[in-house]
């Protein structure tokens, strides 16, 4: 190797070298000296900084960069790495001359002698800023794709101008079931009913996006397991810079849910209007076949079932047809047979509810049930629905038989008030007969009395001989027996007068103790032959307010009675004036009377006695009762079975005699 | 004698014959001339023909013409009103009837010929 040549060539090369250096534009070159001060530049370094060569050699290197990196040794720092490693390489914001700055990608080598002294540094320095912007722009394009595709709760894609799929987030792939790799490259028209689709659907929505730039739609929309789903859609046209249709940005999202709810409470509410309508009708309607027949087309409308029956369980406890809507003419066999209905017309679905009510020895009144030929869920909602119908149901068909039941009472009342009407028409019948009776039986009486007492006058007036005292005696007889006519008589009428309120009392000043030995004279033969003594224990005299008569009459039944029953024992009559009121008691000590007997003899045609052997129309004590009560007074007895008995008559001292409820009875008595 | 002339005439108006017949013979019996007919309307036909006797014995309930029609009709005739009525009847019902006395059957035939007698023994002083 000779030295001149190769140094001239050298030197030749070395210039062509300068020159080549600073022609390059592209990058910035420059030598720094090892203390970092700029010694060379080149035309990169200066359209990169905007220094010229004159303003920039001699200075350092450090004014390229930010005050921040001066201040943190940044600048020195790499010097000493490239010292140190012979080499660095670092990205970072450089700063110009006019302080604007540019992304620069700095590569510092160290240059060292042969000797190995450091010399200086070559720096070569890439304007890096546009690729900076477009990685960052990737970055950020990186994270919201990241973040699209995080997304689940949407649906989030690109469609081309065409309709075609060209992004896929997790959303769409939850919701609409398909990964990006099935999707990505077809038309958005899959996810489109086909009835949509025929209808161009999908093409429409693109084109009014296009157009408008945004729009929003509702619709059904098809997984790819073929479920439909309630989509909002949201579709936004998107455009370059330049303002040219570079594609579609679709979101959309499952309301399928809301959807539901919005359905569930619409069909809630048509079937709480379909409640009330049944309810309603159950009012208005008295017949339950009508509201049966009505019920099943309201639920068959309602929860839309072709089929809706109500079985009824019938006297034998089997369950029937009652009502049958949508069933084509099995009407008639249905009643025998109702579940045969079911597989007969292909039901394939359905449900059964209970009509419940009291009556059926705990059964259920009948059932409603509803059934399609389709494979139909029923909801739970639904369940409800058919409960609440066959609740109002039961309400309807208790309310009946309670009505029924409630007409059958009354109708038994109604019976009951006839009868006891005629009942009672009947007694007064009686009462009128029994008086017509009496006043006829005196017009006979009056004749035969008569007659009797003319032949009497007639014949003392002209006495026979031995005859006369025969005939005397048989007319004395005769005449007795109509007295005893004319009493039974008298008594008959008594009762009628007592049944119809018509006993009435003609009060003046009398004494009871003398009225009672009166009575007592009048009986002493009665009991003479019965071999009773008749004792009455008394006042002189005892003043009062009464009915004389009456008084007469009663104090004759209860010794008369105190005489036939009291055994041939004496008869003890006690009166006893007691503050304003008298008692007169009579007591006997014969037969005696039972005590289940005691209310009973009061009453009208009653003895306690068999007929048998003491005769009597029964009507002494009832007619003695009326007498007393007429007067404001009472009767009571004590008695004792075998022992003998004691009838006691209490009366006020004076009388207000209770009004016959007819004035006519007063007169005449 | 002709009961229409005899001063102790008695008219007796009863439907029933067996009344009738009982109180023309008891009536005969005690010396007064009894006349006897079935109704009110009977009755009027007498007297209005003049006959007059001393006492009316009247039923009330009867056939053709009752108690009361006939009183009504007597007491409205100034020729008859005198005639003094004796009511003799199975009821204790008069319904407001006036008359002379009343009578209820069954009377005793003492009874029966003192009221009869103290009329006729007053129209005839």
């Amino acid at each position: 190797m000779t030295s001149d040549k190769p140094t001239r060539e050298l030197h030749e090369l070395r210039e062509e070298a300068r020159a080549l250096l600073n022609s390059i534009e592209d990058y910035a070159i420059f030598l720094l000296g090892a203390d970092g001060t700029v010694l060379t530049w080149n035309a990169g370094a200066r359209r990169y900084t905007g220094y010229e060569e004159n303003e920039i050699v001699g200075r350092s290197f450090e004014v390229f960069y930010s005050e921040d990196d001066r201040k943190a040794g940044l600048p020195q720092r790499l010097l000493g790495e490239a010292r140190d490693h012979g080499r660095v390489e670092n990205e970072g914001w450089r700063f110009r001359k006019d302080g604007t700055r540019f992304w620069a990608d700095v590569i510092m080598t160290a240059l060292r002698g042969d000797d190995g002294e450091l010399r200086g540094f070559l720096i070569v320095t890439r304007d890096l800023t546009g690729r900076e912007a477009e990685r960052r722009t990737r970055l950020s394009e990186q994270s919201l794709r990241m973040l699209l595709a995080s997304i689940k709760d949407y649906a989030i894609f690109m469609l081309d101008p065409a309709g075609r799929i060209i992004s896929w987030n997790a959303g769409a792939e939850r919701t609409k079931g398909y990964r990006a790799d099935e999707v990505i490259g077809r038309h958005i028209a899959m996810f489109y009913p086909p009835i949509d689709v025929q209808r161009g659907r999908p093409q429409r929505l693109l084109e009014e996006a296009r157009e408008h730039g945004r729009i929003e739609d509702e619709g059904w929309r098809v997984r790819k397991d073929g479920t439909q789903f309630w989509a909002d859609v949201i579709l936004s046209r998107i455009d370059d810079d330049a303002g040219h249709l570079v594609g579609f940005a679709k979101i959309t999202r499952d309301l399928t849910e809301r959807r539901r709810a919005e359905d569930q409470l619409r069909v809630r509410a048509r079937q709480q209007a379909s409640i009330a309508e049944v309810g309603l009708f159950a009012l208005q309607t008295r017949d339950l076949g009508t509201l049966f027949d009505r019920t099943g087309t309201i639920v068959a409308q309602t929860l839309e079932m072709e089929l809706v029956r109500v079985l009824e369980r019938g006297s034998d406890g089997k369950l029937l047809v009652r009502s049958a809507t949508g069933w084509p003419d099995t009407f008639g066999r249905a009643l025998e047979r109702p579940d045969d209905l079911l597989a007969e017309q292909g039901v394939r679905s359905g449900a059964q509810v209970a009509i419940q009510s009291a009556g059926h020895g705990g059964l259920p009144y009948g059932y409603l049930g509803v059934y399609s030929r389709d494979r139909r869920e029923l909801s739970t909602d639904d369940a409800y629905f058919l409960q609440a119908v066959a609740n109002v149901l039961s309400s309807a068909v208790t309310r009946r038989r309670m009505e029924t039941q409630l007409r059958l009472a009354e109708s038994q009342a109604e019976i009951e008030r006839i009868r006891a009407t005629r009942a009672h028409e009947q007694v007064r019948e009686r009462d009128d007969f029994l008086s017509v009776a009496a006043h006829e039986l005196r017009t006979p009486l009056t004749a035969l009395q008569l007659k009797l007492q003319s032949i009497e006058t007639v014949w003392r007036k002209k006495p026979g001989e031995a005859i006369a005292a025969k005939f005397e005696a048989r007319i004395e007889g005769a005449l007795r027996q109509v007295e005893r006519l004319t009493e039974l008589v008298e008594r008959l009428l008594d009762v009628s007068r007592i049944a119809q309120g018509r006993l009435a009392l003609t009060v003046e000043n009398v004494d009871l103790v003398a009225i009672a030995r009166e009575v007592i004279d009048d009986l002493a033969p009665a009991a003479e032959q019965a071999r009773s003594e008749l004792r009455l224990l008394a006042p002189e005299a005892l003043m009062g307010a009464w009915d004389r008569g009456r008084l007469q009459q009663a104090l004759v039944n209860v010794i008369t009675n105190a005489i036939k029953y009291g055994g041939g024992k004496p008869v003890d009559i006690r009166i006893e004036q007691k503050d304003s009121h008298v008692k007169v008691a009579i007591e006997d000590r014969g037969i005696g009377i039972s005590e289940q007997d005691h209310d009973r003899i009061f009453q009208r045609f009653e003895r306690a006695a068999p007929l048998r052997h003491y005769g009597g129309l029964g009507l002494g004590l009832y007619i003695t009762r009326h007498i007393i009560e007429a007067h404001g007074g009472r009767v009571w007895l004590h008695s004792t079975k075998g022992a003998g008995s004691t009838f006691t008559l209490e009366l006020p001292l004076r009388s207000a005699p209770l009004q016959p409820s007819d004035n006519m009875g007063a007169l005449n008595e | 004698m002709n009961e229409t002339d005899c001063p102790r005439g008695v008219l007796i108006v009863d439907d029933d014959p067996g009344i009738r017949e009982t109180l023309l013979e008891v009536l005969e019996d005690a010396d007064f001339c009894p006349l006897a007919v079935a109704n009110g309307q009977e009755a009027l036909e007498y007297l209005r023909q003049g006959y007059k006797p001393c006492v009316i014995l009247l039923d009330l309930m009867m056939p053709v013409m009752d108690g009361w029609q006939f009183r009504a009709e007597q007491m409205a005739d100034p020729q008859l009103d005198p005639i003094p009525v004796v009511v003799l009847t199975a009821y204790n019902d008069q319904n407001g009837l006036t008359c002379g006395a009343y009578l209820h059957k069954p009377v005793q035939l003492r009874t029966l010929l003192e009221t009869v007698s103290k009329f006729c023994d007053e129209a005839a002083a």
